[in-house]
């Protein structure tokens, strides 16, 4: 200690007067101490960008760091890396030519990763030290652009235009950002001097149809977009256009033709600048966002292959793994479907009830009940309130004879799921299995009349339910409801529930006829239906109401078939990647 | 000597050494100190929320007229309006925090003043931090003050409310209110100002997991009473919320987009005219299908009811987050047929869904041209759609008619049109405000709290319609904008503002626009119709001009306007003609022999000729 206070002594001061000497002492330990808290006091990973060195923070703004953990993987090593590179370049006091470079790179990445503020001070510091440089110039314009501020985007267009006069792109996106303002006369001189000009012309068209439909000039905007489409017939979102120009000079077939062609696609030109600055997203979600958007067009076959290009990026993302599996199933694939979702998720603690439940999907699809079961509880393992799992073990309980089991999952499916109208049915089949169940039943129907007031089915359903009740009042309101349906509509099943609400309220006589004007209708109408249809007027012969197995709405209160293609199409998923 | 010397020499040296290492202690405990400040304000605690949204450059004509000076005062504080929103957030960033509450002015009382009602969100179960959250109602006193009558009136109820809509379904005379929530909604009867809720009774309240954002009273059958229209926005629940787990880079967790969740369909009730409504969602058209039969689902946040087709009938036009708008036809009977993207309402210029807000129509131009607009997210102008000479397809003119440009930074909800100057043309406004309170940290271009926007109707003469005022006084503070709704608080003819915030203060703006510009406000009694006579037009003639108005309640975002039709009437001292349409056809000529009051027109049941009674 002594020795490293005398060597402390030496190195700050000339050791002579002995209290001079320890005020001093204490003084540098004092600066010593200072010095490391300040230190510590700045974020410890601070690097040359947020915290320039004193020249060049005369010139340019530090470039704060920020948390990065929302990107992927690949955006974090970019912008990392890139990072590094300008700090790197600070650090060695490059050229203001290499150094504008690194930050204008930079400046780029944050921008397709949505960073604006930073990939705008990025952009400034690059033109400050190099302000002849195009693509700095233009990018920056192009961030305004992007983010709405267009009369910066003008300035900045027109900069970059004295810079490199022959960017014909750049006319085009200045023609773009004069016509959002309102200045069409500059736009559409601009769109005109670019309309000839190779890889163009397209959109070029577009713009001054937009023009044209804005003047209300419908035939010269239908002639515009006209020939943007046939320049570029994959430029869907013309349709849209050209079908507001036709509707609005008259033309409504010739509008509706084109309204149900429109898509996405807005013409595309070429643009190499911005192509390479886009080109620098190159993470997986560029990828899983392009098949999320084929998936929603029912392209099923390019969101597979999306998902596989962003999976072969992030290899790890478990519910990309799970959409992957769900576009190979929609493409006929099952077997590497299930492939898929097996090694995606084997081994893993149940995490991910989505393909869990499309494991049990599968299976079930491929009869292996026993399978799909386990399946679900595994679902449910990781989400105990899957209401897909609740609903598939629901069913399958259900055509064991476990009825109990079957009515719990299907309070568990509906209570998670709602609205989801397909639980209440066989969930009302199972519960008229159990004791008291009648009841119950009814109370269940009533609530999702309540919730589905307009749903028919329910109606049909509950019918026979109030009729069977024994209760005076409902079997009354069963008849009313009945007589009602009939006088609106004298259909079959209308018939049907009249003649039993008949028999439920002790009329068997005009049951009787009712029901066996049916069975003869049936002979020759529905010959299928005339066994189960002359059963039911057996029990009326025998003043007996119907067993309910042999109303026509017992087959609407069983478990559905497993529909594998409904499931893995429109199964929600929160989050697909 | 030299020892001395020498020690004196060291002395002076360690002295000297002494003295500068206690200046370079000072030196760096300044810099240690600044450091830490600039540290320390790097990551403000409050949002940043202060700087304004750059106006942009205005392209001004010298020759071209310019809107007369006008100043919005704040007075909330002054009139005894405390209520602060709640909006529940506690860290999760949920979607329903975000989106604010709505606002409304009522005459609750009938004593002829406007009263104002503010919906309030609430605490998410097992979150309650602060005050008790609920809505609030302040009593016009007529005197430049409000009273909060909240708990007097029978509103001090918890929900997690949204929207509001204000109509008197039962005829009794007095104003009802729907509130529309996360989660149930809720119908109040008025019983001579004092509220009683009757949702249960009147079947109105809707599943509970459903989102009701817009609600309009209207009366879709023409059987003289108020059916009602809910909007409904996505299948939203905490779990699915957190599941998605939206999150922006430099910000991490944020305020989820609505197109990672499913869409919803809307709900139309049918007023029996026994206190009890039908839901008749489905067999109406309200619930849109595709034509596979599929069902199309939207993401409603606002509805404008307007006969749009000059047929007699009230069609809806529904603003949609992120999905195509609807456009309702009302074919009678009760039916609608959805038409939105015929009609060319659907989507902006380029065929895309907009993040669409608030929405409201009128004849802007005082010709046959309906426009339509709507308030849309930040980086997409609002939408200004436009008939061609008096009929559909509507047209975005948003950008001919110089709404769009200024319009297009700004994250806009309420939005409605008035004539704030009272010249008899009307004006635009817009209420802004971003959903993340820290967007600034990523996005220079946009703030958490924006200055609302005051758009001037310049007339046909100017090269762009609607150009921003510039200096609208308290208008232009920073707000996080929500509902918004107009009244005349103060009979003085001209037209304030309420904004409702999302998470802090509402604010009242009164309108001290100088003397000089005459006026006339009309208010409407049905007889045969609904006693609202929501749904009935004006045409009101002065100086050769004809405007164009009509009764309706339900603009901009989640809120209500107050009933009274105000006409702005410049210089003009003189009524040439004012004719109505009540609901069902019926046309009323009144003859006009003041102006700068409030007439009260009562539907005459035996000629198609009324008296006027200036109150």
């Amino acid at each position: 200690m002594k020795r490293a206070l005398h060597h402390l002594k030496q190195g700050f001061l000339v050791p002579q007067g002995v209290m001079a000497t320890r005020a001093a002492i204490l003084c540098s330990m004092a600066v010593t101490v200072i010095g490391l808290l300040i230190c510590l006091a700045r974020p410890a990973c601070a690097d040359a960008l947020s915290g320039l060195p004193t020249p060049l923070a005369q010139r340019l703004e530090p470039v704060a760091e920020i948390s990065l953990d929302t990107l992927d993987q690949d955006g974090r090593e970019q912008l990392a890396a890139a990072r590094g590179r300008v700090a790197s370049a600070i650090v060695a006091q490059a050229s203001d030519q290499e150094l504008a470079d690194s930050y204008g790179e930079l400046g780029a990445l944050y921008q397709v990763h949505f960073v604006y503020r930073l990939a705008g001070t990025c952009y400034d510091n690059a033109m400050r030290l190099a302000p002849g440089e195009f693509r700095w110039v233009y990018y920056a314009a192009y961030l305004a652009a992007s983010t709405g501020q267009l009369e910066q985007a003008v300035a900045g267009y027109a900069k970059a235009r004295q810079i490199r006069p022959g960017y014909l792109a750049l006319t085009l996106r200045l023609a773009d950002a004069w016509r959002d303002l309102n200045q069409t006369d500059k736009a559409m001189e601009a769109y005109q001097s670019v309309v000839n000009s190779k890889g163009l012309e397209a959109a070029a068209h577009y713009g001054l149809g937009q023009i044209a439909l804005l003047q209300r000039e419908y035939a010269n905007a239908i002639g515009h977009f006209e020939t943007a489409l046939a320049i570029q017939p994959e430029a869907s979102r013309v349709h849209y256009s050209l079908a507001q120009a036709l509707r609005a000079s008259g033309d409504r077939d010739g509008a509706e033709q084109q309204f149900a062609r429109m898509g996405d696609t807005l013409p595309v030109f070429t643009d190499p600048q911005i192509e390479s600055l886009l080109a620098l997203k190159r993470g997986s979600h560029v990828y899983f966002i392009a098949a999320m958007r084929a998936y929603r067009k029912q392209d099923f076959a390019a969101a597979r292959d999306a998902f596989a290009e962003g999976l072969a990026r992030e290899p790890d993302n478990v519910n990309a793994h799970i959409s992957h599996a769900r576009a190979l199933y929609l493409t006929g694939d099952k077997t590497q479907a299930r492939q898929e979702l097996e090694s995606t998720l084997a081994g893993k603690p149940p995490t991910h009830a989505l393909g869990w439940f499309l494991l049990g999907i599968l299976a079930e699809e491929a009869g292996d009940i026993d399978t799909a079961m386990q399946d679900y509880q595994t679902a449910l393992r990781a989400e105990p309130e899957h209401a897909g799992a609740h609903f598939y073990l629901g069913n399958a309980s259900y055509r064991r004879g476990q009825y109990e089991a079957a009515a719990a999952h299907y309070a568990s499916s509906a209570a998670a799921a709602p609205e989801n109208l397909a639980v209440y049915l066989p969930y009302t089949g199972v519960l008229l299995h159990s004791a008291n169940g009648l009841q119950r039943a009814i109370e269940l129907v009533a609530g999702a009349r309540q919730r589905f007031p307009e749903q028919e089915l329910l109606e049909f359903v509950q019918i026979p339910l109030l009729a069977g009740s024994g209760d005076k009042d409902s079997m009354e309101a069963a008849l009313a409801r009945a007589r009602q349906r009939v006088e609106q509509q004298s259909t079959p099943p209308n018939r049907e529930l009249l003649a039993l609400a008949l028999a439920a309220t002790g009329d068997f006589d005009q049951a009787q006829t009712l029901q066996d004007a049916l069975v003869t209708e049936a002979a020759w109408s529905m010959p299928v239906e005339t066994g189960r249809l002359s059963r039911v007027l057996a029990a009326y012969r025998a003043g007996k109401l119907p067993a309910q197995e042999d109303l026509f709405t017992w087959s609407l209160l069983q478990p559905p078939e497993v529909k594998g293609i409904s499931v893995f199409r429109d199964y929600p998923a929160p989050r697909p990647y | 000597m030299n020892n001395n010397h020498g020690t004196d020499h060291h002395d002076s040296v360690i002295r000297r050494a002494f003295y500068r290492s206690l200046v370079a202690i000072g030196v760096l405990l300044l810099i240690a100190g600044s450091i830490a400040w600039l540290l320390r304000h790097e990551q403000p605690d409050t949002p940043v929320d202060t700087a304004r949204i750059a106006a942009p450059i205005l392209q001004e004509s010298p020759a071209e007229p310019s809107p007369a000076v006008v100043t919005f005062t704040d007075i909330s504080t002054a009139a005894g309006i405390d209520f602060v929103h709640t909006s529940g957030s506690y860290g999760e960033k949920l979607m329903p925090e975000a989106m604010g509450s709505g606002v409304a002015f009522l005459d609750y009382d009938n004593d002829g003043d406007q009263d104002l009602l503010l919906v309030n969100s609430d605490w998410f179960p097992g979150h309650a931090r602060g005050q008790e959250a609920l809505p609030a109602l302040y009593r016009n006193d007529g005197n430049g003050k409000f009273t909060d009558v909240t708990r007097a009136a029978g509103l001090a109820f918890h929900c997690f409310g949204m929207g509001i809509a204000a109509g008197d379904y039962d005829n009794d005379g007095w104003t009802d209110l729907y509130f529309t929530a996360l989660g149930s909604n809720h119908l109040f009867r008025n019983r001579q100002g004092r509220f009683t809720e009757v949702t249960a009774a009147s079947r109105t309240g809707g599943p509970a997991e459903e989102w009701s954002t817009a609600a309009a009273f209207l009366d879709i059958d023409l059987d003289g009473d108020l059916d009602l229209f809910v909007g409904n926005y996505i299948e939203w629940s905490r779990e699915t919320d957190l599941k998605i787990d939206f999150r922006v880079t430099g910000l991490g967790r944020a305020i989820g987009a609505p197109n990672h969740f499913f869409g919803t369909s809307n709900r139309m009730y049918r007023n029996d005219g026994d206190g009890t409504f039908t839901d008749i969602s489905a067999s109406s058209g309200i619930v849109v299908h595709n034509s596979s039969g599929v069902s199309e689902t939207g993401k409603a946040l606002a509805v404008a009811p307007v006969d749009y087709d000059h047929d007699g009938l009230t069609d809806l036009f529904v603003a949609n987050d992120t999905t195509r708008n609807f456009l309702y036809h009302n074919l009678g009977n009760g039916k609608f047929e959805e038409i939105g993207v015929m009609e060319g309402i659907a989507y902006d210029r380029n065929g895309k869904s907009t993040g669409a807000m608030g929405i409201d129509s009128a004849w802007f131009r005082n010709d046959r041209d309906l426009g339509l607009g709507i308030g849309n997210f930040a980086n997409e102008m609002s939408s200004l759609y436009v008939t061609t000479d008096g009929h559909a397809p509507f047209a975005d003119e948003a950008v001919l008619e110089g709404f769009g440009p200024a319009s297009r930074l700004a994250l806009t909800f309420g939005l409605f049109f008035f004539d704030y100057d009272l010249d008899g043309r009307l004006d635009l406004f817009q209420a802004n405000g971003h959903l993340e309170t820290e967007i600034n940290l990523v996005q220079p271009s946009q703030t958490y709290a924006q200055p609302a926007q005051l758009f001037w109707n310049c007339g046909a003469a100017c090269r762009s319609r609607f150009r921003l005022v510039g200096n609208p006084g308290d208008l232009a503070q920073p707000m996080v904008g929500r509902g918004a709704a107009f009244a005349d608080i103060d009979g003085d003819g001209d037209l304030d503002i309420a904004i409702a915030q999302n998470n802090r203060r509402a604010v009242l703006l009164r309108n001290d626009l100088p003397p000089g510009n005459h006026w006339l406000r009309v208010q409407l009694e049905g007889q045969q119709s609904n006693r609202n006579a929501i749904g009935a037009e004006l045409e009101l003639v002065a100086g050769g001009v004809t405007q164009r108005r009509q009764v309706m309640p339900t603009r901009s975002y989640l809120s209500q306007v107050e009933l009274p039709v105000t006409f702005g009437l410049g210089s003009n001292d003189r009524i040439e003609s004012l004719q109505i349409r009540w609901p069902g056809g019926q046309t009323q000529t009144v003859a006009v022999d003041q102006v700068d009051t409030l007439l009260h027109v009562r539907q005459d049941s035996a000629s198609d000729t009324g008296q006027a009674n200036p109150k």
